[in-house]
């Protein structure tokens, strides 16, 4: 029997030894993760990607892995953590040991504790450019970048770094790993061999990854008050937690004799309270092979302090293949690991690992902001002025929906994503107008001590710098803040959280004043100047064409359809004009982001240049809103248009024209349509947005 | 003599490392796991991949050498054999070569030797071997999974990357970014074989 099991143990570590860790048990890990996070559903939607966008791909390094998704980037970095290099001095940081603190250490050979490199919140550590906090740095650089290229670069350094931070997570969930035990391989010369042989439990690991056969799910996202959490905190549920203390590794087995088990030194878990072995038949473990015998296994109880669950693993170690013969001579049997007790850890740690990196990228992306429309309803308003415009005001209300944290008084600042057209100006033919496939970028001087309650509350973002200009199309609009967030029991100092809102295109708006033609029984005349004689057309003593008119003060405002017009103070107007005569008009571009809106335009007044008589008037449009983007489709960019085109006017050129004109004109369809190409062009003259100041 | 005994048991696979490395010839029959019949154009992967051990641990990171081929209308293929090439300072041949095979529709194997060697001269175990391959049967999902594992395995070979390009006309609706980076890889003029 003793040389049976002998026979049988070398035949288990030799098939196993026929993998190597690598990078599959990290990618599939990561990608397991990042398919469970929100990252794929709400945090890809808010940055106006899906999961088939592709960032910066000039850049990947790992193409093999790496699509240039946000999920390719989080798994390349899952992988290049391990280095770059064959012999790459950054893996003696991927140990921590919760219960010392400490990294890495074999005798002089020392390295940063894996929670630090891959947080760097105690301070920067040299050589990390990858970490937690380095990857928040990349992501408020790609938040508030000027370029497309600039926000791709960083977004995609944004999620490699996170994907390098979840590596260190899966690390932790390797007892190797937590309990310091050097799995270095025999290959590097300057280490001697020091570091310790090839871990047969990676190599296991790799191995089912590399053919399909590693489980990652059964265990639901984490979510912890602070990243350090997830590795370790004051009450035991942090991952490195979990796999020291429940789980022995090849350098930390159990020691002394069965009836007595006791922990490695200095990791006095597991021990043997609780400790049962059991034997099993070979076939009946592993059917099929041509063995015969038994194997002893050791089994202990494990506790999971983030569910509150305790269960027993029944292989958490074995009788090592000496046992028998060192028993026969009087001495403690030997404990080894092998495939069985592999898969024994295997189905306990790796779901962990998968749902705790799924619950620190969650973490990462966990502040969130709403974006609504401001008082005024609409986000932007602008002069259109001898045909150009920009937008320097951007109007908003915003409120924190981050879960079970306020924000701190820190930096807010916005972001306005539109595409410019290269082939029409988008404002009057927005079918035809071409936009750029590239996105481009506005943003706003920084508010800074701002903090962000849970009621909405306006902010206005001061664009001057960096104007948006009016001709474009696929807008929208993000805000995001930076500065602590506050839980219950902790304080994240240097967080961030965002929001974005998909509005709708700029539309251009012509008001004006075309009193100077008056109609009678279905033709135009024109008024300006026209004496009492002239306007009695039937000669019977009546007045029959009236006008012109001149307005002291006009007025636009834009709201929702839903409440009902009515006469409003003008300096609640979304654009004024200071008065026109006849053959006046000014223009403005407003954007918005209702399906629907009114579109009101008031004279308080109104003066009749041939009577003198004094009146007023209000009148109101339903509008449309206009749609003129790209949406990825399959990977592809699809362009939607729904959106007014323009029609002449009088000299003029515009999607929505709407003017005073005299009663007359206005009842006769004949009249109506006549005025629109009256001899007398349009002159145009310049108004103002109202509170862009 | 005990620590003659303890250097001479750390150092061999350290600095007695080859400094070169030979390859013998492999070949082998690839067949329908159902049918039993040969299956021509199977691609097939050969990567001699290295080991590199850091400080604390290792894996593998890179290739010391890799070639592609297809099988031929029995279903065999072949690599011929090569060396000698240099060993990189902090790497190792362990249990190099690894076969990757690949064909449209059907599950891809893995074959990689079953132990570690330090031998100079490598030799895969599945030379002169018979390996089936088993029709795929799933969902689209799982297929696309298969995929981007099957592209995991190995260097990139224009080949492997054609044929993983082919089935992209019954699933790169369920992932169109993975399909498009393919095709981008299998046309980029830096790949070759």
């Amino acid at each position: 029997m003793r040389h049976l099991t002998l026979l049988l143990v070398s035949s288990v570590i030799a098939l196993e030894s026929s993998y190597a860790y690598d990078l599959d048990t990290h990618w599939r890990m990561s990608l397991a993760a990042t398919e469970s996070s929100s990252l794929m559903t709400s945090v890809l939607a808010t940055l106006q990607l899906d999961k088939s966008s592709k960032l910066a791909v000039d850049s990947i390094a790992r193409p093999q892995i790496n699509d240039g998704t946000a999920a390719g980037w989080i798994e390349e970095g899952s992988v290049v953590e391990d280095g770059d290099s064959d012999c790459d001095s950054r893996v003696r940081n991927h140990f921590y040991n919760p219960l010392d603190n400490a990294g890495y250490s074999r005798g002089a050979i020392q390295g940063a504790p894996s929670v630090d490199w891959g947080l760097e919140d105690p301070g920067s550590i040299n050589g990390q450019e990858n970490s937690y906090s380095d990857a928040r740095g990349y992501f408020w650089s790609a938040l508030t970048a000027e370029t497309d290229a600039e926000r791709q670069r960083n977004l995609a350094l944004t999620f490699r770094s996170v994907g390098q931070v979840i590596h260190l997570i899966q690390d932790a969930a390797q007892p190797q790993h937590t309990r310091n035990d050097s799995h270095a391989g025999l290959t590097c010369p300057l280490t001697l061999g020091l570091l310790g042989p090839k871990s047969l439990y990676e190599a296991y690991a790799d191995g089912l990854a590399k053919t399909g056969h590693l489980g990652y799910a059964g265990y639901a996202n984490v979510s912890l008050p602070r990243p350090r959490d997830y590795w370790d905190d004051e009450v035991g549920r942090g991952i490195a937690e979990f796999s020291n203390r429940n789980f022995v590794s090849a350098g930390t087995n159990f020691v002394g004799p069965p009836y007595n088990l006791e922990p490695a030194p200095g990791f006095p878990s597991p021990n043997g309270v609780g400790a049962r072995t059991s034997t099993v038949d070979v076939q009946t473990v592993m059917p099929g092979v041509n063995l015969n015998g038994t194997m002893t296994f050791i089994g202990t109880p494990y506790d999971d302090a983030y569910t509150m669950e305790a269960g027993f693993n029944p292989r958490t170690s074995t009788y090592s293949v000496f046992s028998a013969d060192l028993a026969a001579h009087g001495l403690l049997p030997r404990y080894a690991l092998n495939r069985l007790t592999f898969d024994a850890a295997l189905a306990l740690l790796v779901p962990r690992a998968v749902g705790y990196s799924a619950g620190l990228i969650d973490h990462f992306f966990r502040g969130t902001l709403e974006i609504a429309p401001p008082d005024r309803f609409t986000y932007l308003v602008a002069p259109y002025q001898d045909g150009n415009g920009s937008f320097t005001k951007l109007k908003v209300k915003v409120r924190n929906t981050t879960p079970a944290a306020e924000t701190g008084t820190g930096t807010v600042q916005a972001v306005v994503r539109y595409r410019r057209a290269s082939l029409a100006d988008p404002l009057l033919y927005p079918a035809a107008a071409g936009l750029d496939a590239d996105p481009s970028y506005a943003v706003s001087k920084p508010l800074e001590n701002v903090s962000i309650g849970r009621e909405l509350q306006p902010l206005d973002f001061d664009f001057s710098e960096s104007p948006i200009p009016v001709k474009v199309g696929d807008v929208s609009v993000i805000v995001s803040f930076r500065g602590p967030l506050l839980g219950t029991s902790f304080t994240d100092n240097d967080a961030i959280a965002f929001g974005a809102k998909d509005v709708f295109e700029p539309q251009l708006v012509d008001f004006g004043n075309s009193t100077d033609y008056d109609c009678y029984q279905g033709a135009l005349f024109d008024v300006v100047g026209a004496t009492a004689a002239q306007r009695d057309i039937n000669r019977d003593g009546q007045r029959d064409l009236f006008g012109p008119v001149t307005e002291t003060g006009a007025y636009v405002k834009l709201q929702p359809s839903a409440t009902p017009a009515d006469w409003f103070a003008p300096d609640t107007a979304s654009f004024a004009s200071p008065g026109f005569r006849y053959a006046e008009f000014a223009r403005f571009v407003a954007v918005q982001d209702q399906p629907q809106y009114l579109l009101m335009t008031e004279s308080l007044n109104i003066v009749d240049d041939f009577s003198g008589e004094f009146s007023q008037h209000l009148t109101w449009f339903t509008i449309g809103r206009s749609i003129n983007r790209l949406v990825e489709k399959d990977g592809q960019l699809v362009h939607e248009v729904s959106a007014y085109s323009a029609g002449p006017y009088r000299g003029t050129s515009s999607p929505l024209h709407t003017d005073l004109v005299n009663y007359n004109v206005y009842a006769n369809q004949a009249c109506r349509n006549g005025i629109a190409s009256v001899a007398r062009p349009m002159h145009e003259i310049f108004g103002s947005p109202v509170g862009n100041d | 003599m005990r620590l003659f005994l303890l250097l001479a048991m750390m150092l061999p696979s350290c600095v007695f490392a080859p400094p070169f490395y030979w390859s013998e010839a492999i070949h082998a029959r690839v067949i329908d796991a159902e049918t039993g019949q040969p299956i021509e154009g199977v691609v097939v992967v050969a990567d001699w991949k290295l080991y590199g051990g850091g400080i604390g641990h290792g894996g593998h990171h890179r290739a010391l050498f890799v070639e592609e081929t297809l099988t031929d209308a029995n279903g065999e293929f072949a690599f011929g054999k090569w060396g000698p090439r240099r060993r990189p300072a902090y790497a190792v041949l362990d249990t190099a070569p690894w076969l990757l095979l690949f064909k449209r529709g059907y599950q891809h194997r893995f074959l990689s030797n079953a132990a570690d060697s330090n031998a100079a001269v490598r030799r895969s175990d599945w030379t002169a071997s018979t390996v089936q391959l088993q029709r795929f049967v799933g969902t689209g999902a799982e297929r696309v999974d298969a995929l981007r594992t099957v592209l995991s395995l190995s260097e990139l070979q224009p080949r492997l990357l054609n044929e993983i390009d082919k089935e992209s006309e019954f699933y790169r609706r369920i992932a169109p970014a993975f399909f498009d980076h393919v095709r981008h890889l299998a046309t980029d003029s830096e790949v070759h074989p």
